[in-house]
């Protein structure tokens, strides 16, 4: 058994974008699954609307592709229902912070035992390039035409609110970093959350002036380091897990 | 043993006799009994799942994941709520999941008046989300039916995997009669399909195909789809077509009530026929036909303003008369009065 | 896995497969060594592979791979 076995290899080539950074993601998420010995008969994947859910339908497993911005209630009750059950959410920005930001609130309140990845590439991919809740501010997209003019969500910020948290930061250059956030998470008890900073080059990088997808990991790779060990909290650029049970 | 029940509790021992094992929702006036008698009973018995949700979004995403888990789940609550959970209904229709909403409706439009009764959400049941969708709807007039229809509900969900709403209305909801729950017969129909956790499906709401694979430009494939659940909807309603018809050969005239109205009309039964559809979709249109045969005057009494009268009349192919109450405003007087004015003669 | 490897294209030391490479250029630019290059709109391997594995590994879409290294018995 190779992380291979867990994905849907006859729908290759993905729907993605040439360079789409989800494609690390799935990669890493069915590595770390296939090390925590996880599959169709114990764990599901569940994806909201946007590039990043269509992930779910590629990996082999029972999978859940919600309304716009649901995935977070959907999958608590799927975790209620059925305790036995890895239940790991990977969508997007603007599924899970903005139309499911009243969800993400809740359900990480509630500490629900589930596992979200979120794939953060700062834009509406899928519909064209829009601003979302991630997107720095004074960026430039079709949305935001003059800069946005507010300062993006701090997911660590609101994570740390909660009671009880599992915030994880990092990026799809970081790959062996990633598969290990991944793992922590699953194995968490506890709401557990990945923030991973991924590459839209298609609708976003290019016109930023990124010119092929490997540049925006190459500015992953300068931007981000490792947090100092036994960090409470991650400072911009830093990569890292913080938690409380 | 006979003891006096509210309408929402026995919605609520219903849905508990149907097997359900999941309740998610928020409160909301008339219907927050239900939610309250799930907490309670989450409380005491952890088989069974309770959320109280963020808001209704929420609740009626959440059942659709403890449907696909592998538990009867339900919500439950009033027109606003229901409103919001449009777009869960048409999830779960696309992507076949069986769970019932229960709507216990109030006035309205928007926060409208919370504690009154009416019947304004009939078109919003068929006509709520967006896309073509065939819906089962049930609405019982009596505490025993509440029961009844919820275990019908549920069943009527798992045979046609789809969401059943089950209405209800401010009065009905906290009404309460003399009922022996335990001598009701029911049947339980059984979850027919794995849950999530055995395969390697794919559940969405994107037109797909027989494989779950999404068939988002074939127009071929969506008319697959809408004709095989379109036939399972009817096919499954053939046997949930329930309505009450009390002929009256001395009459020239049928009144056509249900819920909480078809109460208050009861009494009228020795001046004019009664028909009372507890099926309210889909529209029980032979029925009415049949049962229509003979009176020369059709009428429909409601609590809003002339939604079934007008979906009767498209049945039917004649002229069929509306009579209105609005404003949580249901008593026979007003019913008699109407009547008087539609009909342009004296009702006693 | 024989199906996959019959649509794909077998170099010195990496086998690239044409149908699920986007040409997305990750693997071209990551390779420590420049040993592929994107010519024609194909990825082609030229001098210089020390089987490193990194595009293997930055590849999102599985479209290329070091391969095991051939025994003496086996065709060149």
């Amino acid at each position: 058994m190779t992380y291979r076995d867990l994905l849907k290899l006859e729908l290759f080539p993905t729907t993605w974008c040439p360079g789409c950074g989800i494609g690390h993601i799935m990669i890493q998420l069915a590595m770390a699954m296939e090390e925590l010995g996880l599959n169709y008969t114990n764990s599901t994947v569940i994806g909201g609307i946007g590039c990043t859910g269509r992930l779910s339908s590629y990996m082999k497993v029972d999978g859940i592709y919600t309304l716009h911005g649901r995935t977070l209630p959907v999958a608590e009750a799927v975790k209620l229902v059925n305790p036995d059950l890895k239940v790991i959410v990977v969508s997007g920005d603007g599924d899970l912070a903005s139309i499911g930001g009243n969800h993400l609130l809740h359900v990480a309140r509630r500490n629900a035992d589930i596992t979200v990845i979120l794939n953060n590439n700062e834009v509406y991919g899928l519909t064209g390039g829009q601003a979302g809740p991630t997107t720095p501010q004074g960026v430039a997209t079709i949305s935001s035409p003059a800069g946005v003019s507010y300062a993006p969500l701090n997911l660590q910020t609101l994570m740390k609110a909660c009671g009880k948290y599992s915030y994880a930061k990092t990026t799809v250059y970081h790959q062996v970093h990633l598969r290990q956030c991944i793992k922590e998470a699953i194995t968490w008890p506890g709401f557990a959350f990945v923030d991973v900073t991924s590459q839209c080059i298609e609708n976003y990088g290019r016109r930023l002036g990124y010119n092929k997808a490997y540049d925006m990991m190459l500015q992953y790779r300068a931007t981000y380091k490792r947090a100092p060990q036994g960090a409470e909290t991650l400072g911009p650029g830093e990569i890292g897990i913080v938690r409380k049970g | 043993m006979k003891r006096l029940v509210q309408g929402n509790e026995a919605i609520f021992l219903g849905a508990v006799k149907a097997g359900a094992r999941f309740f998610a929702g928020y409160p909301i006036t008339p219907s927050s009994e239900i939610l309250v008698l799930a907490a309670e009973r989450s409380a005491r018995d952890p088989s069974f799942k309770f959320v109280q949700s963020e808001d209704e979004i929420a609740a009626g995403n959440a059942i659709i994941g403890a449907s696909l888990a592998g538990a009867k789940a339900f919500t439950a609550t009033s027109g606003p709520g229901f409103s919001l959970m449009q777009e869960a209904v048409g999830y779960a229709h696309m992507a076949e999941v069986p769970v019932v909403y229960v709507d216990v409706q109030r006035v309205g439009p928007g926060t409208g008046m919370p504690t009154m009764p009416a019947q304004q959400d009939i078109m919003q049941t068929k006509y709520g989300c967006s896309g073509d969708y065939h819906p089962l709807v049930f609405y019982p007039n009596s505490v025993e039916e509440c029961f009844r229809y919820a275990v019908k509900a549920f069943n009527a969900a798992e045979e046609s995997l789809s969401p059943v709403i089950l209405l209800s209305d401010a009065f009905l909801g906290h009404l309460n009669e003399v009922i022996d729950l335990d001598s009701i017969e029911v049947e339980i129909v059984p979850r027919s399909r794995p849950p999530v956790g055995t395969g390697t499906r794919w559940f969405s709401g994107l037109t797909h195909d027989d494989e779950g694979r999404p068939r988002t430009a074939d127009a071929k494939a969506f008319i697959k789809w809408h004709s095989r659940v379109k036939a399972r909807s009817e096919e499954v309603a053939v046997r949930y077509r329930d309505f009450e018809f009390k002929a009256n050969p001395s009459s020239d005239t049928l009144i056509v009530s249900f819920g909480i109205v078809s109460r208050v009309v009861a009494p009228l039964a020795s001046q004019f026929a009664l028909f009372r559809p507890i099926c309210i979709f889909p529209m029980l249109g032979r029925e009415l036909r049949e049962c229509a045969r003979g009176y020369d005057r059709i009428v429909v009494v409601e609590g809003n303003d002339g939604q079934y009268a007008s979906l009767v009349e498209r049945e039917l192919k004649r002229e069929v008369l509306s009579i209105p109450l609005l404003g949580g405003r249901i008593n026979l007087g007003l019913v008699k009065r109407g009547l008087r004015e539609k009909l342009e003669r004296e009702v006693p | 896995m024989s199906r996959v490897a019959s649509r794909c294209v077998e170099y010195a030391h990496t086998r690239w497969n044409p149908e699920w490479c986007k040409r997305c250029n990750i693997c071209v630019q990551c390779c420590p060594k420049q040993a592929l290059v994107l010519r024609d709109d194909a990825i082609i391997e030229v001098e210089g592979c020390n089987r490193c594995g990194l595009c293997e590994r930055l590849c999102p879409d599985l479209a290329i791979e070091v391969m095991e290294p051939r025994t003496k018995k086996e065709k060149p």
